[in-house]
């Protein structure tokens, strides 16, 4: 399939963001598709967005609703005609036939059950994939600045979350939220500002802090929109979000300020900050390089968005649930950021993705659980972004990694340490949804699930095996070693 | 506390609402009414271009809604029913020659920048706005339902009285219409 017919096919499917796995594969290594998909999910995410003019007839209507004789309200219940008896036994009899017919359909001719109807799966999570996306652009950040950008795209992402929880009236979401966003801010974009080649970033440090000063007006109003008095928590909370935007410009600008004597001419580094995550200028399409009001917010990626996410189709409390049901992922992503963006070392990058309780762990027990549920669009969904971690991050770095570490050196006992380990993440994972598969009921999900897992394990295999040969998959050997 | 000043979402479940509706129960109809209000209105705006249309025609439906509540099947999807009337009536309206057919609003209302319009400027969203409201109607309601809403083509189908493969394809322009409007090289552009 060429790609003018595969962006026919994301034209035509029901959610662009669910691909079958060999599509994904394409779009993600083909820079016009990936971002013609961007392009796409970007408009429909703002779609929900756009302005309509409040109405202000509900209560007029209800009322209405309250007034309206009765007699106006049931006709189809009033005065039964004998034709209606004989519907009625007409209806019946067909009931009957369709009971029967659903039955053989049900049972087959064998009298076994089939797989039931699969049921309406729920939406992906979008801060989730973007959060994802971030935290792959740390993995595999070529500097500072590029680890700086990431980390500001993901301050962006949480802060846009405050809307949703705060529309739910989501307290403790929101309390999880502000801690995440602060530590995003204080302890990332703050800090690895610090240590920008001196003289070298002003307008970038500035166009990080307009952003934070954005962020910091917009949780301002949303404080101030907030009812009084029984709310204070939530208040507290958006409060505190405004005032670390606000602090982290505050202190940026002061980096630029000590900087600002030797920024470079002619450079725009405020609009290399509004690209798309993962296409670098070069590698974007023509027309996304000549406009770019469209494809110029680093909201979304299609990397990590891949088969399982969603563009934003939920109403606020569905949302907040979300949140709720993904927040431990969240704060380990937040961890697991900030510490991906002190560091420069391929292995030291890998080892911080597979280290004990990291994200790479906490995906892997998330999965599980799914798997257990039967909730196997869950289980999807996370096996995507499994894969891309395991991908992208951990084989990424160790392929990095093997063309500087010397043989026989400690730095290569720490390759096969941390390839060994990932390994052993992933084998109760599969075992898991092997398991679950044998429910027809969710077991294409749960295939889908494995092969993802697969292909990320494979892809760390693959970094090994070139040049160290195969890895010792005991998990005892891993503790020793 | 009435069952009206309940959220919808304390009740966990909205058959126990339109159950009670079908029995007569005015304040669970109600409640139901401002679950879906918003919801039907914003759609309904998308379809009209009007405001006073929109509510008349979200009003109406619900009307309908609960006069003919007997005949919905317990189980069925309530919002496509009753997104399925508010079409019926939008389009009886506007074959009565109700005003539907109106220009799209100039100015969008006012509103701080949030986050979303940081991602894409108030003039895309304008150009973005105008775009959506320039598609054919049948267009723009599948949209509307499939990207706002959430429904599968097969619901959408099941709203806008037609076949899946039609609601597919209703989708499918929409989204190349758009795509072809907000292509980066008309980003420049300013309407």
């Amino acid at each position: 399939m060429n790609c003018k017919a595969i962006q026919r096919y994301l034209l035509s499917v029901e959610d662009p963001v669910r691909l079958p796995s060999d599509l994904h594969e394409h779009v993600e290594a083909c820079p016009e598709c990936s971002a013609w998909r961007w392009r796409l999910l970007h408009i429909e995410r703002h779609i929900p967005g756009l302005p309509v003019p409040p109405s202000t007839a509900l209560a007029r209507v209800q009322r209405r609703l309250l007034r309206v004789p009765a007699t106006q309200l049931a006709p189809r219940t009033a005065g039964a005609s004998p034709w209606r008896w004989r519907w009625t036994a007409i209806g019946l009899a067909a009931s009957i036939l369709l009971i029967v017919w659903g039955l053989w359909a049900w049972l087959g001719p064998n009298g076994s059950a089939r797989a039931p109807i699969a049921q309406k799966k729920p939406p992906a999570d979008l801060l989730l994939a973007s959060l994802f996306q971030r935290h792959l652009d740390l993995a595999r950040a070529a500097d500072a600045r590029q680890r700086l950008e990431a980390l500001a795209a993901m301050a962006h992402d949480l802060s846009a979350e405050s809307h949703p929880l705060v529309a739910a009236a989501d307290a403790e979401g929101l309390e999880k939220l502000g801690d995440c966003y602060g530590r995003v801010v204080r302890e990332g974009i703050v800090e690895r500002a610090r240590t920008l080649p001196a003289g070298q970033t002003p307008a970038f440090l500035k166009g990080i802090a307009d952003r934070l000063d954005r962020s910091a007006t917009d949780a301002d109003r949303l404080a101030r929109a907030l009812p009084p008095a029984a709310l204070d928590p939530m208040r507290a909370s958006v409060e505190s979000m405004a005032e670390a935007a606000r602090d982290g410009g505050r202190q940026l600008r002061a980096l630029a300020g000590d900087k600002a004597a030797a920024l470079p001419p002619g450079r725009n580094f405020k609009t290399r900050l509004d690209e798309p995550p993962g296409l670098s200028r070069r590698d974007q399409p023509a027309g996304s390089r000549r406009g770019g009001v469209l494809l110029s917010s680093a909201q979304l990626s299609p990397v990590v968005a891949a088969p399982d996410t969603r563009p934003v189709l939920l109403n606020p409390v569905e949302q907040a649930r979300q949140f709720q049901q993904n927040c431990g992922l969240i704060l380990a992503l937040v961890n697991s950021s900030i510490r991906l963006a002190a560091e420069a070392d391929p292995l030291a990058r890998a080892d911080v993705l597979i280290q004990r309780n990291g994200v790479t762990e906490r995906l892997a027990q998330e999965i599980q659980q799914a798997a257990v549920n039967r909730d196997g669009a869950r289980a999807a969904e996370l096996g995507q972004h499994y894969r891309s971690v395991l991908r992208g991050g951990v084989a990424a770095n160790l392929t990095s990694a093997s063309r500087i570490v010397q043989p026989g050196s400690t730095g290569e006992q720490d390759m096969r340490r941390i390839g060994a380990r990932a390994v052993a993440v992933c084998e109760p994972v599969q075992q898991q949804l092997q398991l679950a598969a044998e429910d027809l009921a969710t077991r294409d999900d749960m295939q889908r699930a494995w092969q993802a897992v697969r292909d990320g394990r494979s892809e760390v295999e693959r970094a090994l095996s070139t040049r160290h040969g195969p890895i010792d998959r005991r998990p005892d050997k891993i503790r020793r070693s | 506390l009435s069952i009206s000043e309940l959220p919808i979402r304390a009740i966990t479940d909205e058959h126990i609402l339109i159950h009670r509706a079908q029995k007569g129960d005015r304040q669970a109809f109600s409640a139901l009414v401002e679950h879906y209000w918003d919801r039907l209105y914003r759609w309904l705006y998308h379809l009209t271009h009007n405001r006073h249309s929109a509510e008349d025609v979200a009003q109406e439906a619900f009307l309908k809604a609960f006069a003919g509540l007997a005949s919905f099947r317990t189980g069925t999807n309530f919002q496509a029913w009753l997104f399925r009337i508010a079409y019926n009536t939008f389009i009886n309206q506007r074959r009565a020659g109700a005003r539907t057919r109106m220009a799209f609003p100039e100015q969008l209302p006012a509103g701080g920048p949030g986050p979303d319009e940081q991602a894409m400027s108030r003039e895309a969203l304008q150009l973005l706005a105008r775009a959506v409201g320039r598609l054919p109607n049948d267009f723009r309601a599948a949209l509307v339902l499939r990207v706002e809403e959430g429904l599968s083509f097969r619901e959408i189908a099941e709203v806008l009285n037609t076949t899946e493969e039609t609601a597919r394809w209703r989708v499918f322009k929409a989204r190349q219409k758009l795509m072809a409007v907000m292509a980066p090289e008309r980003d420049g552009e300013r309407p």
